[in-house]
């Protein structure tokens, strides 16, 4: 298996200002990565497919607010657990 | 007692087939995290797409990776449970708490996991949270390989008196003198810096695969780029691994020395049909050594990122020669050839590959990947195979692991104040006895067997300086009854 089956087409994709999106939609970005865009074609060609992508950019305000709320939510849950991991194996070692 | 044989593969197999694919699979795992967060963090720092591109292909191969390895893990254990109960069972006594926290790892880490990886464009504009979202795999992966270096170095250097007494105080299912035991830390470094070292290579191997399926100019740069990322991920964490590995033997020399003498003089399971495969691991690892010095001396000029200074890869080259010089003095001087022949070989077979593609590194990347991949597989084949065997499986741990006093303590709801007035008087301590507790301290009695009558006063002296506890007297007591072919 490879990693990147779904992923192939991202390379040459030539990157376009960010735009609001709405609830559900794709970014640009996943859209990429997803190998959606129309661009591999250059690949069956064996031609060269142009210029690299920049780095996308997007405002925050941009993220569907479900997603950042829950991966803070989860972000805090999992810190918590890690140090209080740490802790138990720390004092697991001193008492036993 | 006859117990559950799985058919073909036989009891024994059955466990390291299962144990040697879920190694393979999970440390691959925990390394592709690593190198994930590493590339994420370089793509949003120099707002290059392409690493961040290459680190979501990556944490999708972890994702799928992810599940194989984790149902490879519950293939282990229940083949463990059913056919090694008595050992099961032992494990749970000295472990369980430690195995409920893995458990709970395993669901902090799948759900991390897929949070990353699916919200990975949904996020795109809160970079920095979705990076350290990654960067929390590693320190949980570290945590979770941490609990389970701990219960496997206990089975290659268990701490015997130690863990004894942890258990007569301690909480039931929790024993940290035979969790911290002695090859605890080496065990933990070396598999650390491993996974980190085995993920890079094993990466940059796929990066030399796409290179070789694609035409096309952008794809072939982007592969490049990203292959040298984890080649130079890969070399880094591989460069100090024979040194750990040199003082995690000393440990096993000193308190696993049938482990250790079946790992340097290939005995026993060490041996596969005829290849004494903790040699040729040594072999791979100098010849991975030797083909990545190659790759970065031929690459010293490139002006592309991820390469190294030539003194860098001067002073690496001149202190792994003193290194095998030093293993050549303790082990022997035909060790010490055979890795300079193979670190020589591999550095001339890198740099021919490299002059054969024109500067592409393709067929050095698939090269290391594989090396890399073999080393792991007979890295932790050898460690395992190194153990002394457990002769009858269901009543073997029971000498080894649990002094016949401790049954009863383990099966009664008592405290520890009440210890010693519910333990049995202690057996009699004849020579047979002696023998049964003593040797069966370190190896199997299957071992005794094998020695000749007339060694025996040499052999017990020998074994007095490996650790036997015996007096004089029951020195010589047991000397005269192993000389005379009495039973025990």
């Amino acid at each position: 298996m490879t990693p990147c089956e779904n992923t192939e087409g991202a390379l040459s994709k030539p990157e376009e200002k960010s735009r609001p999106l709405p609830e559900g939609e794709e970014p640009e970005a996943e859209r990429a990565a997803d190998g959606t865009a129309a661009d591999t074609a250059s690949e069956a060609d064996g031609k060269p497919s142009g210029a690299e992508p920049p780095y996308p950019e997007r405002p925050p305000s941009e993220d569907p607010r479900w997603v950042i709320r829950t991966v803070w939510i989860w972000f805090g849950f999992a810190s918590f657990s890690v140090v209080f991991i740490v802790v138990l194996l720390v004092l697991g070692a001193l008492y036993d | 007692m006859n117990g559950i044989e799985f058919p073909y593969l036989g009891a024994k197999w059955t466990i390291g087939s299962f144990a040697l694919a879920h190694t393979s699979v999970a440390s691959l795992a925990i390394g592709v995290a690593f190198v994930v967060t590493v590339a994420q963090i370089i793509a949003y720092r120099s707002r290059i797409y392409r690493y961040d591109q290459f680190a979501k292909r990556c944490q999708f191969f972890h994702v799928c990776i992810y599940n194989v390895g984790v149902v490879l893990a519950i293939g282990l254990i229940f083949s463990l449970s059913g056919l090694y109960p008595q050992f099961w069972s032992q494990l749970f006594t000295h472990f369980f708490w430690p195995f409920i926290v893995e458990e709970f790892l395993f669901f902090l880490l799948a759900t991390t996991l897929t949070f990353h990886y699916f919200f990975w464009d949904r996020m795109w504009g809160h970079k920095k949270l979705h990076i350290t979202l990654g960067a929390l795999l590693t320190p949980m992966f570290l945590l979770q390989f941490y609990i389970i270096n701990g219960i496997g170095s206990f089975m290659l250097t268990p701490g015997f008196g130690e863990s004894e007494a942890s258990l007569f105080r301690g909480i039931l299912g929790w024993d940290a003198r035979a969790f911290y035991n002695p090859s605890f830390l080496m065990l933990t470094f070396h598999r650390a810096l491993a996974n980190v070292s085995y993920a890079g290579f094993f990466l940059a191997g796929w990066c030399g695969v796409q290179l070789y399926l694609t035409h096309d100019r952008a794809r072939k740069e982007h592969y490049e780029d990203c292959g040298r990322l984890c080649f130079y991920i890969g070399f880094t964490a591989f460069l100090s691994l024979p040194v750990i590995g040199y003082f995690y033997a000393h440990v096993l020399m000193k308190h696993a020395s049938e482990a250790f003498w079946n790992l340097m003089l290939g005995q026993g399971d060490i041996m596969v049909g005829g290849v004494d495969t903790w040699w040729l691991k040594q072999l791979l690892v100098a010849l991975m050594l030797g083909s990545s010095l190659g790759y970065f001396r031929y690459t010293l000029r490139d002006p592309a990122p991820f390469t190294l200074p030539g003194i860098m890869v001067i002073s690496v080259a001149v202190f792994y020669l003193m290194f095998y010089v030093a293993m050549g003095m303790v082990m022997t001087w035909r060790f010490f050839w055979w890795m300079l022949a193979a670190v020589a070989g591999g550095a001339a077979l890198s740099w021919h590959m490299l002059s054969y593609g024109r500067g592409t590194a393709r067929a050095v990347y698939l090269f290391l990947g594989l090396l890399a991949f073999m080393t792991v597989v007979l890295g932790g084949y050898a460690r395992e195979a190194s153990r002394p065997r457990f002769v009858q499986r269901f009543s073997h741990y029971d000498s080894v692991y649990k002094p016949t006093e401790r049954q009863p303590v383990l099966m009664l709801p008592i405290t520890p104040e009440e210890l010693e007035t519910v333990l049995a008087p202690p057996p009699p301590m004849g020579p047979a006895a002696l023998i049964q507790s003593e040797c069966a301290r370190c190896h199997t009695l299957d071992r005794v067997r094998h020695y000749p009558k007339q060694d025996w006063e040499r052999v017990v002296a020998q074994m007095i300086v490996y650790g036997a506890r015996l007096t004089t007297e029951q020195a010589q007591s047991v000397t005269a009854h192993l000389s005379a072919g009495e039973p025990y």
